[in-house]
């Protein structure tokens, strides 16, 4: 294999085209696609932020603010039809195009995950629940974890940058780990003044963490799709990690 | 004094075979030349005009039953070497082939084999439809008519019939057969090639750009065509159209500047190459 | 006119299409003006050519005309067969003259004087008899009796009855004398003087007398000379063609062989004219004056022609045939034979049909062979002497006979006739060819 003397990760792969405005277009789709992500990752923060503090205003606002994603998400296919329509994208281009508009999809159901919690709070957290140390201290750096993952990810993408999304993959075992923790957590202060009611929503809005951690690392699958060509789903990740590490990503 | 001489021109020695290592790096085909039980293997094949050099060791093989499609920007060289598939760069003087091309496992460079005997097992197509100035009907017998392929007029007629029929064409002629080859339209004229090269019977179809003068419909036609043929013959296209590339072919090679890149399945090649400039070619991102 | 104001532009320039407006006019006043001066050029050419066509045949037509007199003509058995056997060589050798001048002193029998009969005499062509013994011995039942015969009348009254010779002048500027003229009024009063068409100008030889003159020994002479041409070097020029074109490898020698074909082309025609003379008659020791050298002295003259002729047409197949052909395994000379030759052959055949005519009209080098020389009889073969259209006209307009200058101009128009009737035969042979795609 001569990827390391043949290609050049570090130059930009949507650029080089002889059809300058085939560049344009490419570099357009990311930004869209990199506009969305940031959204949702605002919208996990005022999710989190929300839970955390009980505040409704910001739940709200949340919920106000998930349509736009839904609107970018329509831009970005319609700029993903037009790409595949004109330029019949080969190769790099293909995955590149392939993988963004995978990748949209992936941040739309974030985005979903972030509009999940702020409604889980506005529904089924009363006025009288109080938020006991240790858990929230848990759902604290549950959520740091997998928002830190989620905009990892978005540096992975801004760049197709593998080292970044190996970073995501090393962040994985942590976000299980904490998760669990917070479950085992939940599982005992529902004898300490929780009220069943109050646990199960919070479990939810742990599990909708998780899972923007799951959907941040799926990107990073893809942007090392784009990157390496090779599709890593369902490998082993220790072993991945080991060999493009290896490899000098 | 003397000795530092020396070793700078050690070294300077040194460098120069690092950069020969190099080059010979860059002259290595990337993916898997072979095929199992190829019908023509190429070996070391260099191609010479005069003093230029149009091919630098190329190595490849066709398989049976397969369309071969080669790639590569204009000047590249596939042309040329398409040509030395059946030896129509005889007729171009100062031409020059070396290595070794075998068809069946006979070297078709030997002297003691008739090139008239090998274009009649790999025939060709070439870029303009070039039908004869004769009738449909003569156009397809000729080719059999001077190797004496059959002995009777049913013979022969038998033998246009199934030939027009393998091109397509059959339907659309049937009933003007003593008619023009040249009055045909592109795509027809070009499917009367096809059909006057499948009536001598070849084992290799050689095409060299076959649709590049037909209108989107003929070139569906042809490569539809191209995609029965592969049934019975080995079909090796050069094409300027990736999409048509990628489309006809099992394998594809890329071709630049003389020298054979990269070769793998189409697949691989259109969605995966592992060579820079094969993608940067793809992708067009060339020049 | 309604001419905007030109615009300007926000950067200050003005508007390039109010630029371009106004260059258009004189774009196009120039493109008129030249054509213009190609209709006038194509103009011009076609007057000198109705102006050359005009004066040949205002000048020659008359000459397929010819003035006969009627003489009742007494053929005597005794003067013409004495034995009365009947016998074709004594029917030969008899005096028709004799009878013809007894036939005009009948007609006018006051003159007496012999200068008079002389000069009435002079009246009848000296071909006269011969006319007369040929009309015997188609009907020598007819001996005996007296017919009217039509005989030629001699060139000097064949010009006045043209009018060619004005009968105003004096007497003396006269070439027909005023006695003469009376006889010719008489025989024209009487209808014994007529034009009728010139049947000997197309079937006799060349002759010192206008009137008996013909073109037919320089058209046969033209006609195995051409012929021969023919034979020569359509296969010789066609196979040069195909070997330079197609075979030959291409190096220093084939590239002098090329520079000195193209060189021959342009060779002044009489020095081949010389070179058949020293080689072909000098060396060769072929008869002087015959066909056979004139054919190959211009053999030699019409092959660079048709060689690069030819080659031009061999160059315009498309490579793609010779391609298709060699693609489906058809041997070098396959291809040649089957798809190139005939691809090519309309353009060799107007090449070769440019340099025949070009070979009809040509003079310069048959006068150096000797078929210049003054033969009245018709050739026979390749062999035997003879002359050729071209020269013949120019014998005939070096002539001081004013009966000759007519027939210079005929003989021309014959000779454009067939220029034509041969450029028509490439045009149709072209068509034909051309027809089987």
């Amino acid at each position: 294999m001569n990827e390391q003397e043949g290609k050049h990760p570090s130059t930009d792969l949507t650029a080089g085209h002889t059809v300058r405005r085939y560049d344009q277009e490419l570099a357009r789709l990311r930004t869209l696609i990199l506009q969305m992500g940031e959204h949702v990752s605002e919208q996990g923060r005022a999710a989190v932020a929300a839970l955390l503090n009980e505040d409704d205003c910001q739940a709200y606002r949340v919920l106000d603010r998930e349509p736009q994603i839904d609107y970018l998400s329509l831009d970005a296919d319609e700029e993903i039809f037009r790409l595949i329509v004109r330029r019949q994208p080969t190769a790099v281009d293909l995955r590149i195009v392939l993988a963004l508009s995978k990748i949209a999809a992936e941040y739309e159901r974030a985005g979903d995950k972030a509009a999940r919690i702020a409604h889980q709070v506005l529904e089924w957290i009363e006025e009288t629940d109080v938020l006991v140390e240790p858990v929230r201290a848990s759902l604290q750096a549950l959520g740091e974890r997998a928002l830190g993952m989620f905009e990892r990810s978005l540096r992975a993408v801004a760049a197709f940058d593998v080292s970044q999304s190996l970073g995501i993959f090393e962040d994985e075992p942590d976000l299980d780990q904490e998760a669990r923790e917070l479950r085992e957590l939940l599982n005992g202060s529902a004898q300490e003044g929780l009220s069943p009611r109050y646990a199960i929503t919070l479990f939810y809005c742990a599990q909708a963490l998780k899972h923007i951690g799951r959907h941040a690392s799926n990107i990073a699958e893809l942007v090392i799709y784009v990157a390496i060509g090779q599709d890593v789903r369902y490998r082993n990740r220790e072993i991945l990690i080991e060999t493009l590490r290896h490899r000098g990503y | 004094m003397n000795t530092m001489v020396e070793t700078m021109n050690r070294v300077t020695d040194a460098l120069s075979a690092v950069e020969l290592a190099q080059e010979r790096a860059f002259c290595q085909t990337v993916g898997d030349f072979t095929v199992p039980n190829p019908r023509m293997t190429c070996r070391d094949v260099e191609v010479w005009y005069g003093p230029k050099q149009a091919i630098r060791r190329v190595n490849l093989d066709i398989g049976r039953n397969e369309v071969l499609s080669m790639i590569g920007p204009s000047g590249c060289g596939k042309s040329t070497f398409l040509r030395c598939l059946n030896r129509m760069n005889d007729t171009i003087p100062g031409c020059r082939v070396t290595g070794s091309i075998k068809l069946d496992g006979q070297d078709i460079y030997d002297k003691k084999l008739d090139p008239v005997l090998l274009r009649a097992r790999v025939g060709m197509v070439f870029q303009k439809p070039n039908p004869f100035p004769k009738s449909i009907y003569e156009n397809v017998a000729y080719g059999p008519r001077i190797h004496g392929l059959t002995n009777s007029k049913a013979e022969l007629d038998e033998l246009v019939e199934t030939s027009l029929r393998k091109a397509g064409l059959w339907d659309e002629v049937k009933d003007r057969l003593d008619q023009p080859g040249t009055g045909l339209s592109g795509g027809q004229q070009q499917r009367l090639c096809i059909a006057r090269t499948i009536a001598v019977a070849p084992d290799v179809i050689l095409m060299d750009e076959p649709c590049s003068a037909l209108d989107p419909i003929a070139t569906a036609i042809i490569e539809e065509l191209i995609d029965e043929l592969r049934a019975n013959y080995s079909i090796v296209i050069v094409t300027h159209s990736m999409q048509q590339a990628a489309r006809v072919s099992q394998r594809t090679a890329y071709f630049h500047l003389g020298d054979l890149i990269e070769v793998g399945e189409t697949n691989q090649i259109f969605t995966n190459p592992q060579h820079k400039l094969t993608e940067d070619y793809i992708t067009g991102r060339f020049g | 006119m309604n001419k905007p104001a030109p615009q300007i532009t926000p950067t200050g320039r003005p508007n390039p299409v109010d630029i371009v407006r106004a260059s258009l006019k004189r774009r196009y006043a120039r493109e008129r003006r030249f054509r213009w001066l190609g209709a006038t050029a194509v103009l011009i050419g076609l007057l000198c050519v109705v102006l050359l066509f005009a004066d040949i045949i205002l000048k020659g037509y008359t000459a397929f005309q010819q003035t006969y007199i009627r003489l009742p003509i007494a053929l005597e058995a005794e003067s013409i067969d004495p034995e009365g056997t009947g016998a074709r060589a004594a029917i030969e050798d008899a005096d028709y003259l004799a009878l013809i001048r007894n036939a005009l002193f009948e007609l006018f029998p006051e003159v007496r004087d012999r200068q008079e009969r002389r000069l009435l005499t002079s009246i009848v062509s000296v071909g006269a008899p011969n006319l007369v013994r040929e009309y015997v011995l188609a009907h020598p039942d007819r001996i005996g009796t007296t017919q009217e015969i039509w005989v030629p009348a001699t060139a000097d009254i064949d010009m006045l009855m043209k009018g060619h010779i004005n009968r105003d002048l004096p007497e003396a500027e006269r070439r027909v004398k005023d006695q003469t003229l009376g006889w010719i009024d008489r025989l024209a009063a009487e209808g014994r003087i007529a034009k009728r068409f010139n049947t000997p100008f197309f079937v006799n030889g060349t002759s010192r007398e206008p009137e008996l003159a013909g073109i037919a020994g320089a058209l046969m002479g033209s006609f195995y000379t051409l012929l021969l041409t023919l034979i020569l070097s359509f296969p010789i020029g066609v196979g040069a063609a195909i070997y330079l074109e197609e075979f030959a490898p291409r190096n220093r020698w084939t590239d002098l062989i090329e520079i000195n074909i193209n060189n021959l082309a342009a060779v002044p025609s009489i020095v081949f004219g010389l070179l058949g003379l020293a080689v072909f008659i000098g060396f060769f020791g072929m008869p002087r004056s015959t066909p056979l050298v004139g054919a190959l002295v211009l053999t030699l003259m019409t092959l660079p022609t048709i060689i690069i002729a030819s080659r031009a047409a061999l160059k315009s197949v498309p490579p793609s045939i010779r391609e298709a052909a060699l693609g489906v395994g058809a041997s070098s000379l396959q291809t040649q034979f089957h798809h190139v030759l005939p691809l090519a052959m309309p353009g060799m055949l107007t090449g070769t049909i440019i340099g025949m005519a070009q070979a009809l009209g040509e003079t310069a080098p048959l006068l150096m062979i000797g078929m210049i020389a003054f033969i009245v009889d018709i050739p026979q073969g390749f062999t035997d002497m003879a002359t050729v259209l071209p020269v013949q006209i120019y014998l005939w307009a070096d002539s001081p006979e004013r009966g000759f200058v007519e027939r210079t101009s005929a003989a021309i128009m014959v000779l454009l006739a067939f220029l034509f009737a041969m450029n028509l035969a490439a045009v149709l042979l072209r068509r034909r060819f051309e027809r089987r795609w």
